[in-house]
């Protein structure tokens, strides 16, 4: 089931080397979430906007990650709910 | 141009590539049959997973039909951006083992792998490597053709589908060519196709049998071209990424939610796709002076009229009011369930230097208009009736990486 949504989160991301970006962990509602895989990543642009977007997955659902490089900010997209 | 002889041709095809990337970023999706389509409610395939087509569905058929032939049919809306980073990151691996790279479109490129023989060890391990650094990368897989020419490399890749790899050497090609149905030769299509089975030819055997004078009588120019596929023979050079021809027009088309019959309607359908024609033309600095309008009605007879100014045009109004003369000037018979419209005849930085104030101040409106948009994103700001206009992205067949794209690693 496909969830859909806009919501400003809180992600603990890792730098890594190559200017690669890891989310490890997000918050949601008050509940955190532990990243077990990334499945995708890409890149947009909304005009002069750079986003990145990851599709992560914990032990249950895949998650949609938005992470704007202008503002800063990480969002959450959407939600694969398994069944 | 060096001779068949001396070249290696390769050509990687993404296997169901829009497909496999909503595979790759949903694994629910993985295993399962997939189609990737358009947005509207008519929409048709345009990539259908390997899982999809053993039901019989392929791109370009309509969604209904798909769903019809499989129940379970998971349905995904296309999501361009996905689909332009992925082929980016494709593109830089393959520009890792030569620079000759030529982008034939967002899920196929062309390689001239002659000069990087020695370096990397032989062809088939440049095509190993090319999958495997793909597979690590992405986790897509891609099919390689190898051979001595463009036409036969492309032939190659779809012989062994998906994750294959196939060779095509010299002394393979007559005995492989005899009995290959002719319209399996990239470059004849059904119509053509049919032609040639008129004229009681079905292989590439049976055309090569033909004399070349035959052939040109019956279909001039291209009669010679298709002589010389028969053969194995394409002396076309890999063009690298960067260095193409000018674009000779550019084109947006739409099929419509539900068939129109008002042209009032239709009006407002060619005003939002002039004006798509009209940034993208700006964007690469094109102008142009002959404007193309496409319809089709619903029974899927399709026609286009033009329209050549003596001067060059850049803007969205602009097109539409060329586009809108040519449409006044037509009967419609029936509803219309597609427009197209595009500008020919184009030439790069000629855009007219309006002479009168009012034209001088419409430019400069949409410059400015140019500029919010390029900061803020499509459709931000617009003219008045395309209010609520098209946000959805699409991917012309013409799509190749613009400068800037290129060498983006991964995030």
């Amino acid at each position: 089931m496909h969830y859909t949504t806009s919501e400003r989160i809180t992600v603990g991301v890792v730098y890594g080397d190559q200017r690669r970006i890891r989310p490890e962990w997000f918050v949601w509602e008050g509940r955190e979430y532990r990243v077990t895989s990334i499945n995708h990543i890409w890149r947009d642009k909304i005009g002069r906007e750079a986003l990145i977007f990851f599709s992560v997955s914990d032990k249950a659902n895949t998650y949609l990650l938005c992470y704007n490089t202008v503002q800063l900010e990480w969002t959450l997209c959407g939600v694969e709910m398994e069944g | 141009m060096q001779g068949d002889s001396a070249r290696v041709i390769m050509h990687v095809d993404m296997d169901a590539f829009f497909a496999s990337v909503e595979q790759r970023i949903n694994p629910a999706l993985h295993g399962r049959p997939v189609v990737v389509c358009g947005g509207g409610k008519r929409t048709v395939v345009a990539a259908a997973s390997y899982e999809a087509r053993p039901y019989g569905i392929k791109s370009g058929m309509p969604l209904f039909e798909a769903v019809k032939k499989c129940p379970d049919l998971l349905v995904v809306q296309a999501d361009i951006p996905k689909y332009v980073d992925a082929s980016l990151r494709v593109l830089h691996v393959l520009q890792g083992f030569t620079p000759d790279v030529e982008v034939y479109s967002i899920d196929e490129a062309f390689l001239d792998v002659t000069g990087s023989l020695a370096f990397f060890r032989g062809a088939e391990r440049i095509a190993r490597l090319i999958q495997e650094k793909i597979k690590d990368d992405l986790g897509l897989t891609c099919s390689v053709g190898i051979a001595p020419n463009k036409l036969l490399a492309k032939l190659a890749s779809a012989m062994r589908k998906p994750d294959g790899l196939q060779i095509i050497k010299h002394e393979d090609i007559p005995s492989l060519l005899e009995d290959l149905p002719v319209e399996e030769m990239w470059g004849i299509g059904p119509r053509l196709g049919t032609y040639l089975h008129e004229m009681g030819i079905r292989t590439c055997g049976q055309l090569a049998k033909i004399p070349v004078r035959i052939l040109e009588k019956r279909f001039g120019l291209i009669g010679t071209m298709l002589h010389r596929m028969a053969r194995g023979m394409d002396d076309a050079p890999v063009v690298p990424c960067g260095t193409e021809p000018h674009a000779r027009s550019m084109g947006h088309s739409m099929t419509l939610d539900q068939d129109i019959q008002g042209k009032e309607e239709i009006a407002w359908y060619v005003f939002l796709l002039a004006e798509m024609v009209g940034r993208r033309l700006r964007s690469e600095d094109y102008a142009g002076r002959t404007v193309v309008l496409t319809l089709r009605y619903s029974d899927f007879c399709t026609f286009s009229r033009r329209m050549t100014l003596q001067r060059y045009i850049t803007t969205g109004p602009e097109i539409h009011e060329v586009a809108m003369r040519i449409l006044d000037g037509i009967r419609l018979r029936d509803a219309v369930r597609l427009v197209g419209v595009s500008l020919a005849n184009l030439v790069r930085g000629r855009g007219q230097i309006p002479l009168f104030e009012g034209d001088r101040k419409r430019t400069e409106l949409v410059l400015a208009m140019d500029r919010v948009n390029d900061r803020y994103g499509e459709f931000t700001l617009s003219w008045g009736p395309l209010r609520g206009g098209r946000k959805d992205r699409v991917v012309p067949p013409s799509w190749r990486p613009q400068d800037g794209d290129i060498n983006c690693g991964t995030p």
